[in-house]
């Protein structure tokens, strides 16, 4: 068996870029539906925290308002915690795309396996809730993905939720609730940043003073790479 | 031991109520002054970098995603949402890496309280008073938390301009908005959820990302504080809190301990030179030696340094802008050749002219440890033989020599004028330096090019 050679950034960034057109990919795209009706579903019931961020970001532009707003509302709502900056930063990005629901499924079927992937080899600190820090992550490979980045881009748009990758382990739930739509704003955020430009550092993950560094105490990249783009470990869920 | 269900027990609700007590009074005129310093340089580093590709990809991207114009980018004509303009003032005042530092804790606390300022003058109207108070009293709280975490946090690899910046950039906001003191300590409590900075980064424009962020995180923080939104109390000091997750060290007293009569913002530093800092006494050294020898007469340097110079800026002959930065001997040969060494002496074409190329090849460095960091011997042999000698006891910029008001300030015009004009760079000093007897939008009016210009 081939050992990867390509970092772990750099192999993200190249999944997200695809192309994905194979049957294994259209396998993952039915999960990726499931999740996206019952988000559908969440989204019409607005709670008190999507309130408050609605409130708290009334002067904040169309797009942000609306990934914070609705990751928020994913968040509180138990059917769609799990993948909610993911599905809505998806949304968010592949309506000012003027993507369709394919591209959005798309979207969230590489966001939820960069998250998958991550759960299988990252090890967090203690303090660090691992499925929020990771979600930030995961949301900016969707929207990475939904606005159409080459790899190059897609790096810069990973490193740049890398660095802002945050949730820690005391937030309560109103916090936790919040920090769902925060990610999903910051991962749009980043990818629009990303296309018009913008820098990030090449190994965001695995470099000396990056994520894995920084936040916890292993990385296994050989895991994190290993048959991605040909093995969809979201989709066996 | 401390209570979590009292929030002013817990560490966050001691360090707010500290900044509080610290709002009512007026700032003790030395740090009102301080605080002006740093703010004039963070305006003025801002304009400086306004065409940055960086601010470039912010000004795009706030095309798509931005809000109703209600602030600047400055420098620029554009006008984005309060959000994007912080983000483009914390990223364009530290990109060139210029700005100022708190040396015991490596941060450099002006940019993302700048952005704040920037990002809600029009939004506020504020007085200035109230501006510089939220301005210096943000910086305080950032440098009060990486007192506290330090130095175990950076070393560990974060940069700590980004995580702590963000508790600062909340202070600041909360201040300008107008929160009272439990809106304040909610403010504060939120931002210790959004910390941000992986010195990875560094040698790309996420490093500068970082201030630009950490400010409109810090907005973001007060925004919802102001709707009631708040964090557990105990989030700095919890075992899966903010201390916690980011440094083995946690002092919390250093947070509040003292404060008013300490100002951590009164040991901020401004750097002279656009390079790495071990190299400012040679280049002082340099200057110095200008005035006493022609260049043409030259025929060797020896640059007598500490040890850290060639260790960290070996670099004997640079071909760009980014490795002229980490060549001490480019900064020795460009303050002879040009008698300032400013942003200009690091653009790529100046690296590579020939007359500092030469003076390059003349130069050695010759480290010793009887040299202190801040000290410099800088001799030239001439061809009729004759040794020229000029010694740098403590450099320009360091503690033991900040920077005058008049070398800050002359700093500050060389930034904005080849932007905004000829005396632009003065008129946004002195507004700065009248900000007490007027209004936060007249400063910042002075940070953008006069209407019809297009820049």
């Amino acid at each position: 068996m081939s050992r990867v050679t390509l970092g772990a950034s750099e192999a993200l960034a190249r999944f997200v870029a695809g192309p994905h057109d194979d049957a294994a990919f259209e396998a993952a795209l039915e999960p990726a539906r499931v999740r996206l009706l019952a988000a559908l579903s969440a989204l019409e019931m607005p709670n008190d925290s999507s309130a408050l961020a609605a409130r708290a970001l009334a002067s904040y532009g169309a797009p942000l308002r609306r990934a914070f707003v609705e990751g928020t509302r994913l968040g509180a709502a138990p059917v769609a915690r799990a993948d909610a900056p993911i599905v809505a930063a998806a949304l968010t990005a592949s309506a000012l795309a003027g993507h369709g629901e394919t591209d959005v499924l798309a979207a969230i079927a590489v966001g939820r396996e960069v998250a998958a992937r991550l759960s299988r080899a990252l090890t967090l600190d203690a303090p660090w809730n691992a499925t929020a820090v990771i979600a930030g992550i995961a949301a900016t490979a969707a929207a990475a993905r939904a606005t159409g980045l080459d790899a190059e881009a897609a790096r810069n748009a990973l490193g740049l939720a890398a660095t802002q990758a945050a949730g820690l382990g005391a937030a309560d739930a109103t916090v936790a609730e919040l920090a769902c739509g925060k990610a999903a704003a910051d991962a749009v955020e980043a990818a629009l940043l990303a296309r018009y430009g913008f820098t990030a550092a090449p190994a965001s993950l695995e470099g000396r003073r990056g994520l894995a560094a920084l936040m916890g105490s292993h990385l296994d990249e050989a895991l994190l790479s290993e048959d991605l783009g040909r093995r969809w470990f979201s989709a066996a869920g | 031991m401390r209570s979590t269900s009292e929030p002013d027990a817990a560490v966050a609700g001691a360090f707010a109520a500290g900044f509080v007590e610290l709002a009512r009074a007026p700032l003790p005129p030395a740090v009102a002054h301080e605080a002006k310093r740093a703010l004039a340089s963070a305006l003025g580093l801002a304009i400086g970098a306004a065409h940055h590709p960086g601010v470039d990809a912010i000004a795009g991207a706030a095309r798509v995603l931005g809000g109703p114009p209600a602030a600047p980018i400055l420098g620029r004509s554009e006008r984005v949402d309060a959000h994007f303009a912080a983000l483009a003032a914390g990223f364009a005042a530290h990109v060139d890496d210029f700005d100022d530092t708190h040396l015991a804790t490596v941060i450099h606390p002006g940019a993302a309280c700048m952005a704040v300022l920037v990002a809600l003058a029009e939004e506020r109207a504020a007085s200035g008073r109230t501006a510089l108070l939220a301005f210096a009293l943000g910086c305080e709280a950032q440098l009060r938390a990486g007192v506290a975490i330090s130095p175990e946090h950076y070393d560990r690899g974060w940069h700590i301009t980004g995580t702590c910046g963000v508790i600062g950039a909340a202070v600041t906001a909360a201040l300008l908005l107008g929160a009272g003191d439990a809106a304040l300590a909610r403010a504060v409590r939120l931002a210790a959820t959004m910390p941000l900075g992986h010195r990875d980064a560094f040698g790309t424009m996420a490093k500068a990302f970082h201030p630009g962020k950490a400010a409109a995180n810090g907005i973001l923080a007060a925004r919802l504080a102001a709707e009631g939104v708040d964090a557990p109390a105990a989030i700095l000091e919890d075992p899966r809190g903010f201390a916690a997750a980011l440094s083995t060290r946690f002092d919390p007293a250093q947070m509040f301990a003292g404060l008013g009569a300490r100002w951590e913002l009164a040991a901020n530093t401004y750097k002279p030179y656009p390079c790495g800092i071990v190299a400012h006494p040679a280049i002082d050294a340099a200057l110095a030696l200008r005035e006493r020898v022609e260049l043409d007469a030259i025929a060797e340097l020896r640059a007598h340094c500490h040890p850290l110079v060639p260790d960290l800026m070996g670099n004997p002959d640079p071909n760009d802008g980014l490795e002229a930065r980490f060549s001490a001997i480019h900064g020795i040969a460009a303050a002879l050749c040009d008698g300032r060494v400013g942003l200009p002496q690091y653009d790529a074409e100046r690296v590579r002219r020939a007359d500092v190329r030469a003076l390059r090849a003349k130069t050695a460095l010759v480290p010793s440890g009887d040299i202190a960091r801040d000290a410099a011997r800088l001799e030239a042999r001439l061809h009729d033989g004759t040794i020229v000698e000029e010694t740098v006891a403590h450099a320009r910029g360091s503690l033991a020599r900040p920077l005058t008001d008049a070398e800050l300030f002359a700093k500050v015009e060389l930034l904005v004028d080849p932007h905004l004009g000829g005396g632009a760079g003065r008129r946004l000093v002195d507004a700065v330096l009248a900000i007490d007897e007027t209004a936060l939008d007249t400063v910042t009016a002075a940070a953008l090019p006069k209407a019809g210009a297009h820049v």
